[in-house]
């Protein structure tokens, strides 16, 4: 069985400017994160699946199809949330969703009725006959997940969906997302924000640049790269630490007594247990900390070599 | 509690063919204005030079034959070829079709692009060419109003009023001639336009560039025509070229000042289409639009 989306060394230029110099990954299904700074070419790559920027060499297939030859069938089954603005003024919610369900070949009796149903879903029934340029920011972003859900696609190409929204919105956006891939949908969510990225995706590329920095299971990446450490020690702490110190570890004395031991790749645990014997004290506790993506992100950053002050 | 407390629901129904998708965004750019009441009385305004040839159609097949009004209709102009491309290449008529190709025309597509809806209708199953199908015939649909339809509306007045549908087999050039007009001028100012507003994203100023070309461009030709005295100088004269494609599809002779050969107009028109379909393929199969 082909896979969802499959992009294969896809470049994409503007003019001299190279906005995407050979991306290659593939989504099988479930949740995909595409992160990256601003810049970094994930609009320019979610637009090229959709063939809307031509490529200028590689491929992309969706559903086992080429992006070029997107047929009404394939279309259909695409559901597309824009970065900004992407909702006509002058029209009220149901109205601009119902179209956009027209466009996609439901019927106008269905495409209203359809309309309402996914105004519903994003929690927009109360404000649905007002028109759009009254909307909220995050009423807005509500309103173009329901127009990208009102044709039922399999795949949802999701551009910054929470941009601009208050902590409280975004969550419950992220819930809207979590309900879909639940239900089937593969989303590909393109985001910098990310916390996003950690609480829907099973599956990140990191992209800068227009190049892939990383692309991994969020959970087999969190656990790979985990040698953040908490200790909880017995004895001559003092000792300890500068043991841990003189064999190239980073140690931190936390707050609440805890240390924070962070070993280089490659250094087994057990190393730590046998630096304590040796120092003459005891680990009472000692449980592997998982490294939040954010860490995770600007290490595969800076492995590239990209500075902070690059991004 | 999350807020999708009734939870997503499938699709299960039809769907429209594909080919008959560019008609909901051809109906959500057409009706808008007619909810526009200054729009409505504009083109109100464009038909009042074709009720004074629906009267004429009135005096001359139901007065025409009394004794009393026999002189004073012989004397009025009769309904045919000539009084058809006088109707159709009046001023003020003419004016009023350039005005409503602005109003509608300059946020065809520069709206779209403004407000990034442009993306969101390509990311959906339709091609450019339906799009802009669908934007050209929205456009189309008014400009009918200032040629084919009252012509139409003019032939049935003249054959329903005398019940004799020889007027027809008699002036049967009214008919393909407005048609070829149609077909010619205002089609031609519709990929024009169409081409115009890729171009930009403010309606605005894609309006106001159509005005500079058009407006000023006549102006400017006035001004030459006076100091040169060259009938060749109204070329460029989009106004001009209309009325004398008008008078030559209707096989009138034009006014003195405008005679210029046939086969300039006609280089015009096919030139400006082929120009403003170069344009159009190049913005959207190139997918520069929607930068």
């Amino acid at each position: 069985m082909s896979a969802v989306l499959s992009v294969q060394d896809a470049i994409v230029s503007y003019g001299k400017v190279k906005a995407l110099g050979g991306v290659a990954f593939q989504v099988d299904g479930g949740a995909v994160g595409l992160l990256g700074p601003n810049g970094a070419g994930k609009s320019t790559l979610i637009k090229a699946i959709l063939n809307l920027v031509p490529l200028d060499s590689g491929r992309i297939t969706v559903m086992g199809t080429d992006s070029r030859k997107l047929g009404p069938a394939l279309r259909d089954s695409v559901g597309y949330v824009p970065e900004r603005e992407g909702v006509r003024p002058g029209m009220n919610g149901v109205a601009w969703v119902a179209l956009l369900g027209e466009l996609s070949g439901l019927p106008r009796r269905s495409a209203v009725e359809r309309a309402h149903e996914v105004l519903q879903y994003v929690g927009l029934e109360e404000s649905r006959y007002r028109n759009v340029e009254t909307f909220s920011t995050g009423m807005r972003q509500r309103l173009k997940l329901a127009a990208a859900l009102v044709h039922d696609p399999a795949l949802l190409l999701l551009d910054e969906p929470t941009a601009g929204m208050d902590p409280v919105g975004r969550e419950e956006m992220l819930e809207l997302c979590g309900d879909l891939v639940k239900k089937g949908k593969t989303v590909l969510l393109s985001t910098h924000i990310l916390k996003d990225v950690e609480v829907l995706c099973d599956h990140v590329v990191i992209l800068h640049r227009g190049e892939v920095l990383a692309g991994v299971s969020v959970e087999d990446w969190t656990r790979s790269e985990a040698q953040h450490f908490l200790v909880q020690w017995e004895g001559d702490g003092d000792a300890f630490v500068a043991a841990c110190t003189a064999a190239g570890w980073t140690v931190e004395r936390r707050r609440d007594g805890l240390l924070k031991l962070v070993l280089p790749p490659g250094e087994k645990p057990r190393a730590v247990f046998k630096l304590a014997s040796e120092t003459g004290g005891a680990i009472n506790r000692f449980v592997r900390e998982a490294t939040s993506l954010e860490e995770l992100f600007l290490s595969a950053l800076q492995k590239n070599g990209v500075n902070h002050a690059d991004l | 509690m999350p807020i999708f407390e009734q939870g997503y629901e499938t699709y299960e129904g039809s769907k429209r063919s594909v080919k008959r998708r560019w008609m909901p965004l051809f109906r959500e750019e057409v009706s808008p204005f007619f909810r526009h009441k200054r729009f409505i009385f504009l083109l109100i305004l464009a038909l009042v030079p074709w009720m004074y040839g629906v009267a004429l159609t009135f005096l001359h097949t139901q007065l025409g034959n009394a004794e009393w009004a026999k002189e004073l209709v012989g004397k009025l102009p009769e309904v045919n070829e000539t009084l058809v491309a006088k109707l159709l290449a009046n001023g003020y008529d003419l004016f009023l079709l350039l005005i409503v190709v602005i109003w509608v025309g300059s946020g065809l597509v520069a709206r779209d692009r403004k407000d990034k809806t442009l993306e969101v209708f390509m990311s959906r199953a339709l091609s450019p060419t339906q799009y802009l199908w669908a934007k050209g015939a929205a456009l189309g649909l008014f400009l009918m109003l200032f040629s084919l339809l009252p012509t139409l509306v003019l032939v049935v007045f003249q054959v329903g009023l005398t019940g004799d549908a020889g007027w027809i087999l008699a002036h049967f050039r009214v008919l393909w001639g407005t048609t070829l007009y149609t077909l010619f001028g205002p089609c031609v100012l519709i990929l024009f336009m169409l081409a115009l507003s890729s171009l930009g994203r403010s309606p605005r100023i894609v309006g106001l560039v159509f005005i500079a070309i058009v407006f000023l461009g006549n102006v400017a030709c006035g001004i030459l025509y006076g100091i040169t005295h060259s009938v060749s100088v109204w070329f460029f004269s989009v106004s001009t070229q209309l009325s004398l494609l008008a008078h030559r599809c209707l096989g009138v002779a034009p006014p003195r000042h405008e005679a210029m050969p046939f086969g300039a107009t006609v280089f015009f028109f096919v030139g400006l289409a082929l120009a403003s379909l170069a344009v159009l393929a190049l913005r959207f199969y190139r997918r520069g639009v929607l930068r």
